[in-house]
């Protein structure tokens, strides 16, 4: 054999033994870890009773630091502020929230650091606010898990929330982070309250006339595209509900569609549409939308079985408590007789939060 | 006769005092370079998001050394766990970039091309993308274990097809140009296809795309590190062959060099440098087109002066890229971007200047 070819067959010999070796090294050694939390990426975390200053890449991982009583704690979170202008209320919970309280103001002043943008931190970037603990979420390190282990080598405890569509997921990172910061009964309280308020919007949802019916969630983004989600809290709660997702996007997060066609196939009994953030002026969209062809001719888009939300009752789905007031807004869509609130088209960011009041009379 | 014979001698005597000139500039060129670079490595542990001093920096080092790895202050724990691995990855793709490129230029007669050019860069990321997504559907979140693998068949692979393809177009030196423009473009849309059905990742992927070396770990570069000088080590050492290469295949072929395999072989090794070079910091353009020839301009087109010069030239010019990244005022800048922003209108000049020579 040519030695060119024997070296060529070397190097790639030792790529694999040193990725064996690395992952050998990596896996042989766990802790002994029986007395710990297990987070979303299997670290096993070690109960903290004073956890001191904590980062966060995550606005969600702000909020429920909040919600136990660490507000004063959190030393960096994410930008944009913007993210932190969410509703102090939660519909149908009998609890005082000091969440968002004044990150918004703090970060713009700088009184807390920012440690970058969602997808846009670093290790050093968080590590430059000197934190103890760091909270970052699944999805900043599904498909690569570098910086939380840049974190860790940093001798940082990183705990990472999970991410996974649905109430569930919620409720489980309450929990986990009341057991890791001993603060289990506020955890617990929290919890029951937000399971008692999502019982009664399923209640609310499964007695309406549309139980058992079709709905489709689309993003519509213009010039970008149109797409179907297949997967969101909303969905999850209707789905929960017995409701059908008539535009699944075949196991994916969401998927691109031809708006007209698609929905013309689906023929979905109602549809909620929401718009990326992009302001679109519904009341145009809509009245194209009447005007077309294909688009008017469709029975939800005729009969005006459409919700068109603006940014802020779609942020409203927050992978934390303030899913509540999503949830209790999708319960008034569905059951205008049972709430007693009649959603227009334009759910518009001023006016949203009138028609989730009835989850607190409820 | 006697004039003849002084004339041979005083072309002679003129032959190595010019070898002799090239050689000395290749001497200052790795002498200065690797100055450079330690001054460069230096520099690099002062800046980032963590503010660390000089002076800081300095004790910091030296409490690595004497607690073997082990420091206590965070100044000293991110020197060691990011900033260290980070700069030795920038110095080891910086010089596998730059002799890619050289190896290509010499085996493909054509100053136009190198990794990015032909493909090889983009083949080795889509395979990084493809392996490191699959691995993540089988609940693998360790990106170490199966990108080198993914980028080494993507770039291997992504060549395999340029070559195909240019060799069919006649073998020119401008159908590799082209060949890699395909490839290169189909591996994008396959990218695309990709993100379209991976759309909660477009984002993670988008940035490892541009080209980063933030996420790097001393892992990663017990990976990369020693494929990467050996290989780099064979290539220094078929320095003379690439000469012969030079002159032609069928040249070569008279000097005992069976060139067609030999080709082969050394492009292969140059796409799984490449691959190496990808595999945890993404695309980063121009730097093997643009290192060669900035180190031609000064020693010349002998490779047993080119490849050492080109090594140290690389890596200094990547080494000064990541410190502009990492300096940016509203966070990290992709470095592929900045390669890009040199890259393109050398690539450009060389086009205006060479293009014609080499044109199909």
């Amino acid at each position: 054999m040519d030695k060119k070819v024997i070296a060529l067959i070397a190097v790639v010999a030792v790529v694999v033994v040193a990725v064996a070796a690395v992952f050998v090294l990596n896996n042989g050694g766990d802790d002994d870890s029986d007395d710990g939390v297990k987070d979303a990426a299997g670290n096993i975390i070690k109960p903290i009773e004073n956890p001191g200053r904590i980062a966060t890449t995550t606005n969600v991982g702000a909020e429920l630091l909040s919600d136990l009583g660490f507000m004063s704690n959190i030393v960096g979170i994410t930008s944009p502020s913007s993210s932190y202008d969410v509703e102090n209320h939660i519909v149908g919970i009998d609890m005082e929230f000091v969440y968002p309280g004044t990150l918004a103001a703090d970060l713009d002043s700088g009184k807390i650091q920012s440690v970058g943008r969602y997808f846009g931190w670093s290790a050093e970037t968080v590590a430059a606010v000197n934190p103890e603990v760091v909270i970052i979420d699944y999805n900043q390190i599904s498909s690569d898990d570098s910086k939380m282990k840049q974190l860790q080598s940093l001798g940082l405890t990183v705990i990472v929330l999970d991410t996974d569509y649905g109430f569930p997921s919620i409720l489980k990172n309450y929990t986990m982070l009341g057991k890791i910061f001993k603060k289990e009964a506020e955890a617990e309280k929290l919890v029951d309250a937000m399971q008692k308020a999502y019982d009664k919007v399923k209640e609310v949802v499964k007695k309406s006339d549309l139980a058992g019916k079709k709905f489709a969630l689309i993003s519509h983004c213009p010039p970008y595209g149109d797409y179907s989600y297949g997967k969101h809290a909303v969905i999850s709660l209707l789905e929960d509900c017995g409701l059908v997702n008539a535009m699944p996007s075949g196991g994916q997060a969401s998927q691109s569609i031809s708006l007209g066609e698609a929905l013309a196939s689906a023929n979905p009994d109602f549809v909620i549409f929401e718009d990326m953030g992009m302001s679109l002026i519904w009341s145009d969209v809509i009245a194209g939308w009447k005007s077309d062809d294909v688009m008017g001719s469709i029975d939800c888009i005729k009969n005006d079985k459409f919700y068109c939300l603006e940014y802020k009752p779609f942020q409203s789905f927050y992978h934390t408590k303030q899913a509540i007031n999503g949830y209790a807004l999708v319960g008034a869509i569905v059951n205008p007789e049972d709430t007693g609130v009649t959603v227009p088209n334009i759910v518009t960011s001023a006016a949203w939060t009138d028609y989730i009041q009835w989850l607190d009379e409820y | 006769m006697e004039e003849v014979a002084s004339a041979n001698t005083s072309g002679a005597k003129k032959e190595r005092k010019g070898v002799k000139a090239v050689r000395w500039r290749m001497l200052l060129i790795v002498i200065l370079g690797s100055i450079a670079l330690v001054l460069l490595f230096t520099l690099s542990m002062t800046i980032g998001p963590y503010d660390i001093s000089f002076t800081e920096a300095m004790e910091q080092i030296w409490q690595i050394i004497i607690t073997g790895g082990k420091p206590e202050d965070m100044s000293g724990k991110i020197i060691y766990n990011l900033r260290i691995p980070r700069s030795i990855a920038v110095m080891l793709v910086g010089a596998g970039l730059a002799i890619a490129g050289a190896v290509m230029q010499a085996m493909i007669h054509n100053p136009l091309v190198d990794p990015y050019v032909t493909g090889v860069s983009s083949g080795a990321s889509f395979g990084v993308i493809l392996f490191t997504l699959g691995a993540s559907y089988i609940g693998s979140m360790s990106v170490y274990m199966f990108a080198p693998i993914g980028a080494i068949i993507g770039a291997v692979a992504a060549f395999m097809i340029t070559m195909l393809v240019a060799e069919g177009a006649g073998g020119k030196a401008m159908s590799y140009v082209l060949g890699g423009v395909i490839v290169a473009a189909g591996l994008s849309s396959g990218t695309t296809l990709i993100m379209s059905l991976n759309a909660e990742k477009i984002h993670s992927i988008t940035a490892w795309m541009f080209g980063s070396f933030s996420n790097i770990e001393w892992q990663d570069i017990y990976v990369i590190a020693i494929p990467i000088i050996l290989i780099l080590i064979i290539i220094l050492f078929e320095a003379r062959k690439l000469n012969v290469m030079l002159l032609g295949e069928s040249q070569a072929q008279y000097l005992g060099i069976n060139s067609r395999q030999y080709k082969r072989i050394m492009l292969m090794l140059s796409a799984v440098l490449t691959a190496l070079c990808v595999a945890y910091c993404g695309i980063i353009g121009f730097v093997g087109l643009v290192v060669p020839h900035l180190c031609r301009m000064v020693v010349g087109g002998d490779h047993r002066v080119l490849i050492p010069s080109s090594i140290v030239v690389g890596a200094v010019v990547l080494m000064v890229a990541d410190i502009i990244s990492k300096s940016g005022p509203i966070g990290e800048l992709p470095i592929g971007a900045i390669t890009s922003v040199v890259g393109v209108p050398f690539f450009i000049y060389l086009m205006l200047k060479e293009g014609k020579r080499y044109a199909m």
